[in-house]
């Protein structure tokens, strides 16, 4: 699971829970560092759009030309409306409109397939 | 020769009958002219007055050929002509007026329309941030407590503990932005009152910027203060030290390496105070947006480690509150000069030329000799 987001409060939580259900999160605070870890196998990313070095939307193509299937939640809490309808045309799963909601957010990604 | 005195005089007539509708006209035009504000509409009207002007110098010229051939029933049937057309076009012109008054007016709301249209996208621009900003500490908050919830039930009290620390740093960080709001708002409503009193300048803004003493080691940077020394101003101290504050906040914010300068001093429009370092700079374009509100020049990703983006704005609101103004100069990658002129604070005591000490914090030198310099004046 790759977790791209810059704010600490949210990713150490979301590490936190998500760890106690299974899964080995791994976390990205910028798209730099989110392109180095997309070089390993993932099965499901949690995708920040305002990132320090950017839109998190930049790197919507790249996940999924490398992996078409798994599911891509995008969280945000812009209100941008353009913005937002681009994201959704640009192959996220689900656009998650913080604060989200750990029910919406465990339906997008799923169980851990091990 | 009877004959002739008459068509003489007849013509005469006709002439200055046209002669006066020129003038009309030529009045007419010089006034709407002159206020007319559309660009392309003064311009056809300076060549349509030319081309009136021309035709008019022309009708003079026939005048002498007129005393060597006169066939005046010739003549003044096309000065009949030229009365009639000229007249009318004079009388028009009252008509015409309405014409360049809705001219201007739609310039004026041309003008408008940009001007509102620019406040819209500023307003736009504020609710986004404002959206963002508190979406995102919520965001945490609302995580942490679910991670707080699940690690209770397994019985982890330490990983719970933490992530409510991690919550109420949400807490914190969200008052913050709302306290934020608040001191806007209130500085915007009008009653807001300012309270003058008679203090030392120097000493009033060195405590502001010593607040930030240890910030200042921390990042290793210098920190002077200079100028100033025993001038002493009747203005509300308490609004300076927060200005002052609150640019110092920002130069240490935004300043890896090098140093910031406070310096006080009179100009020609009054006491002036100036807050400048060698940090990242701020480019023109950002330079004209940086005192409205939750706008970040280096923060696109609206990382609250570098504040919510009110600061500036409440420091300009507090210039105009003490009457005066708030102005920035910086280079992107040279670093930043902001300026607090404050013209209308009174001036109780000129400053010493002779005793010009510089107070002066840096990373190795801990020990700031400023408890020695300006010394504080009574409040009245």
């Amino acid at each position: 699971m790759l977790l791209v987001e810059d704010d600490r409060a949210t990713y150490s939580a979301l590490r936190g829970i998500l760890s106690l259900r299974g899964w080995d999160v791994r976390v990205a605070t910028s798209v730099a560092e989110a392109r180095t870890e997309l070089s390993e196998s993932i099965d499901a990313v949690i995708l920040d759009l305002m990132l320090p070095d950017g839109g998190g939307e930049g790197l919507l193509p790249e996940i999924r030309a490398q992996f078409p299937l798994i599911p891509v939640a995008v969280t945000t809490g812009i209100s941008d409306g353009t913005r937002i309808e681009a994201v959704e045309q640009m192959g996220a799963t689900a656009l998650l409109r913080k604060p989200i909601t750990l029910g919406e957010l465990l339906k997008v990604i799923g169980p851990v397939s091990r | 020769m009877g004959k002739d005195v008459f068509w003489i005089t007849v013509t005469v007539v006709l002439d200055l009958t046209v002669a006066t509708g020129y003038i009309l006209i030529a009045g007419h035009w010089l006034k709407n002219q002159k206020s007319l504000r559309n660009p392309r509409a003064k311009r056809a009207m300076g060549r349509m007055k030319n081309i009136f002007i021309f035709c008019g110098l022309c009708g003079y010229i026939f005048i002498p050929i007129k005393m060597f051939w006169p066939a005046w029933r010739l003549y003044d049937l096309f000065m009949c002509v030229l009365v009639y057309f000229t007249w009318r076009y004079a009388l028009d012109t009252r008509g015409l007026r309405v014409v360049y008054n809705e001219l201007n007016l739609s310039e004026e709301l041309a003008e408008d329309l940009v001007r509102s249209q620019e406040e819209a996208r500023r307003k736009s621009y504020f609710l986004n941030a404002v959206n963002h900003d508190l979406r995102t500490p919520l965001n945490g908050l609302s995580l942490q407590v679910d991670l707080a919830a699940a690690t209770l039930q397994q019985g982890d009290a330490t990983s719970a503990t933490k992530a409510l620390v991690d919550a109420r740093r949400s807490i914190d960080a969200t008052v913050q932005l709302l306290n934020g709001f608040l001191e806007v708002a209130r500085l915007d409503w009008a009653h807001d009152q300012v309270s003058p009193s008679i203090f030392g300048v120097r000493d009033a803004v060195a405590r502001a910027a010593f607040r930030f003493e240890a910030d200042v080691q921390a990042k290793g940077l210098t920190l002077t203060v200079s100028g100033g020394e025993s001038l002493v101003i009747e203005s509300d101290r308490i609004k300076l030290e927060r200005l002052v504050s609150n640019l110092v906040a920002n130069a240490v914010k935004f300043t890896p390496s090098g140093g910031i300068l406070v310096d006080v001093r009179i100009e020609k429009m009054g006491v002036v105070v100036e807050v400048a370092d060698s940090g990242i700079g701020i480019s023109p374009t950002h330079q004209a947006e940086l005192f409205h509100e939750l706008f970040q020049a280096h923060n696109v990703a609206r990382d609250r480690n570098f504040g919510v983006g009110l600061g500036l704005a409440i420091s300009r609101r507090l210039a105009k509150q003490l009457d005066g103004e708030l102005t920035v100069s910086s280079e992107l990658g040279k670093g930043s000069r902001f300026r607090i002129s404050l013209p209308n604070a009174r001036i109780v005591r000129l400053p010493s030329e002779g005793a010009k000490h510089d107070v002066r914090v840096t990373a190795e030198n801990k020990e700031s000799n400023r408890g020695g310099d300006a010394p504080p004046i009574a409040a009245g």
